[in-house]
């Protein structure tokens, strides 16, 4: 397991694991996605970002860290993220893995919700694609409901995301759904999986922390 | 009469020469390889009858042959080129799960040959077939077999490498 | 007693023939531990280079992708095999990735030879791959059986050539059969090609009968001990029963 370090504090290229969690604080918001070295071993990020789109460039600081599986295990979550994204290109739809988050994309490569689809945060994107392939970062049913502060993160979101989007992830919160933040999926990197809610916010916290004191100069 | 070769195809399967009858027989790749000039001319005989084989509709003998980007992903593995061999693999198995071709995705399954494979890729064998897991057959011994070359390739780690994959 | 074991003691005497059609027997491993055929050459040129002093020579293996279009071919370059040699180059020795191969061409040395040929082989083989074991031990033998006129029929010399059906000519022309089977006991798996071919020297038909027999193993089956040899030995003698079921009395008045 890791904790969170910045790239410029040890570049993700300079070491062995080809798969990884990174965040960066946008604004008020946090955002994350999936750090991964493409076959010409050039570092990648894919993200789910502005308006709902894929995105496989990462213009923020890296704050990264890998979570607790074995090498093999990320090597083939580096793979699924070089197809999710040659699929994208070629196709706006998700490799089959996938298919049970209901999801596709329309041509201009904006995501399109399924009937009975979930909605999807940069953070929940990132956990999908490990869950797909078995390896469950988070305990989700550890996580409480925090509706209010859900509430406030999703109007920070508001802008940034198609209507429908956002209106389903606004009832989703209003039902009582746990939502796992993108300081937690980064700290959860620091803890035996599948991460439980008190050691990922803590670990979250100090995420938070670093990002705010940026990287250390060298 | 004329004594050139003019081939055609006889080519069907037979049940054994002791024993019972089989159900469904193993796929054999010609792996005794052979170094004279009728091994030669055996090996030119079958590629011309696979070409012609191969240009007509395979649904009509219900025969699938194993596909030859499995060897791409096998030499690859041999370089150690990991990336590359996952990527032709994932590329592959995730069209035919796409298009529901869910019965030879089980047949590529049975074809390959997990001795050509690092952990890499069986690990990335189990990881792209996770999802089609309950429609591919054979799938859970595909699982056992790689476990039992984990346990000798890998045999502190393969609870970790398994855990999720089964 | 084993199924095995009895089906060795239940089959008939082996024959062997003055003249026997063998131009090629293979008997062939494939290893559960990696190792590159050049790493493997190497280790076995210098353990074997009184056997094989003739220059080792390699053959490139070529992985043939076929489209739709039979024009639409393209071939990769996979790893090639290395072959150390004899001085007559009627044995040789094949390094591949992960396997081995020992040949004899004809003429025929004998059991007795060529399986000592190939333990001599496997004792020079590196500790670990010896450790390692293998997952499939196969054997194949290539006859080339000559008929003896240019209007020979093939249905003379061979049991198994193909039945025409009424309405067409029962003289065949030609022919290239391959039949696979797998033993549900054992799980020997049986390739069996027949085509026929033309002498170039003489101008005469031959058969051309390629026999091969694989055993894959779940679990790898050391090399160290002897059972390796022992199953090949099996597979020699079914081999052997499948052949001599494949010719008629002709054919091996051909072999005298």
């Amino acid at each position: 397991m890791t904790r969170a370090v910045f790239e410029a504090e040890m570049a993700f290229a300079s070491q062995p694991l080809v798969a990884a969690i990174v965040i960066c604080r946008a604004g008020d918001n946090l955002h994350s996605g999936l750090l991964y070295l493409d076959t010409n071993s050039a570092v990648r990020v894919l993200h789910l970002g502005w308006q709902d789109r894929l995105y496989n460039s990462w213009g923020w600081p890296r704050l990264w860290a890998a979570p607790d599986v074995e090498p093999e295990r990320l090597a083939s979550v580096a793979a699924l993220c070089r197809l999710i994204w040659e699929d994208y290109e070629a196709k706006k739809k998700f490799p089959y893995g996938l298919k049970f988050l209901q999801t596709s994309f329309s041509p201009n490569g904006q995501l399109l919700l399924g009937p009975g689809a979930k909605g999807l945060t940069c953070a929940t994107f990132v956990l999908a694609v490990f869950n797909s392939f078995g390896i469950q970062i988070v305990n989700e049913s550890d996580w409480p409901v925090r509706q209010d502060e859900d509430r406030r993160f999703l109007d920070r979101m508001r802008p940034h995301m198609d209507p429908g989007h956002f209106a389903l992830l606004e009832a989703e919160i209003s039902e009582g759904c746990r939502r796992i933040r993108p300081e937690e999926v980064v700290g959860a990197c620091s803890c035996h999986l599948p991460a439980l809610f008190v050691p990922s916010r803590e670990a979250g916290d100090e995420v938070i922390r670093l990002l705010d004191a940026g990287p250390r100069p060298a | 009469m004329s004594l050139r070769p003019q081939m055609f195809i006889a080519s069907y399967t037979a049940g054994p020469i002791w024993g019972r009858g089989t159900g469904d027989l193993p796929r054999f790749r010609r792996s005794i390889p052979g170094v004279g000039d009728e091994a030669e001319l055996v090996r030119q005989q079958t590629e011309a009858l696979l070409r012609q084989y191969e240009a007509q509709d395979k649904s009509a003998t219900g025969e699938e042959v194993a596909p030859m980007w499995l060897e791409d992903t096998y030499a690859y593995c041999m370089q150690s080129r990991d990336a590359e061999a996952l990527d032709v693999m994932f590329r592959h198995i995730n069209t035919l799960l796409c298009e529901d071709q869910f019965s030879k995705c089980n047949d590529l399954l049975r074809a390959i040959d997990l001795q050509r494979l690092d952990t890499h890729l069986m690990i990335g064998l189990l990881s792209i077939t996770l999802a089609a897991s309950s429609i591919l057959p054979f799938r859970s011994q595909l699982v056992s077999n790689i476990e039992s070359r984990l346990r000798k390739l890998a045999p502190d780690r393969v609870e970790r490498l398994l855990n999720g994959l089964r | 007693m084993s199924m095995l074991a009895s089906q060795q003691m239940s089959s008939p005497p082996r024959q062997i023939y003055p003249r026997p059609p063998i131009v090629e027997a293979v008997i062939s491993f494939r290893f559960a531990t990696s190792i590159s055929g050049h790493d493997l050459s190497e280790a076995l040129s210098s353990l074997l280079a009184s056997q094989y002093p003739a220059p080792p020579k390699q053959k490139r293996n070529i992985a043939i992708e076929i489209g739709s279009d039979p024009l639409d071919a393209s071939a990769r370059s996979l790893s090639p095999t290395i072959f150390l040699r004899s001085a007559d180059g009627l044995r040789l020795v094949g390094c591949s990735d992960n396997s081995l191969s020992v040949h004899v061409l004809a003429p025929y040395p004998g059991w007795e030879r060529f399986i000592e040929q190939a333990h001599e082989a496997v004792n020079a083989l590196p500790d670990n791959i010896r450790t390692g074991g293998v997952s499939m031990v196969g054997i194949r033998y290539i006859d080339r059986i000559t008929l003896p006129t240019a209007d020979s029929a093939f249905r003379d010399f061979l049991q198994i050539t193909p039945i025409t059906p009424i309405g067409m000519p029962s003289t065949i022309a030609g022919f290239h059969c391959s039949l696979q089977s797998a033993d549900p006991d054992d799980g020997t798996i049986i390739l069996l090609t027949i085509a026929n071919t033309i002498v170039a020297e003489s101008n005469l038909p031959a058969i051309v009968y390629d026999l091969a027999l694989q055993r894959n193993y779940g679990t790898s089956l050391d090399l160290h001990g002897t059972s390796w040899a022992t199953d090949i030995d099996i597979l020699h003698i079914k081999l052997r029963d499948i052949f001599e079921a494949s010719i008629t009395d002709r054919t091996r008045e051909l072999f005298k």
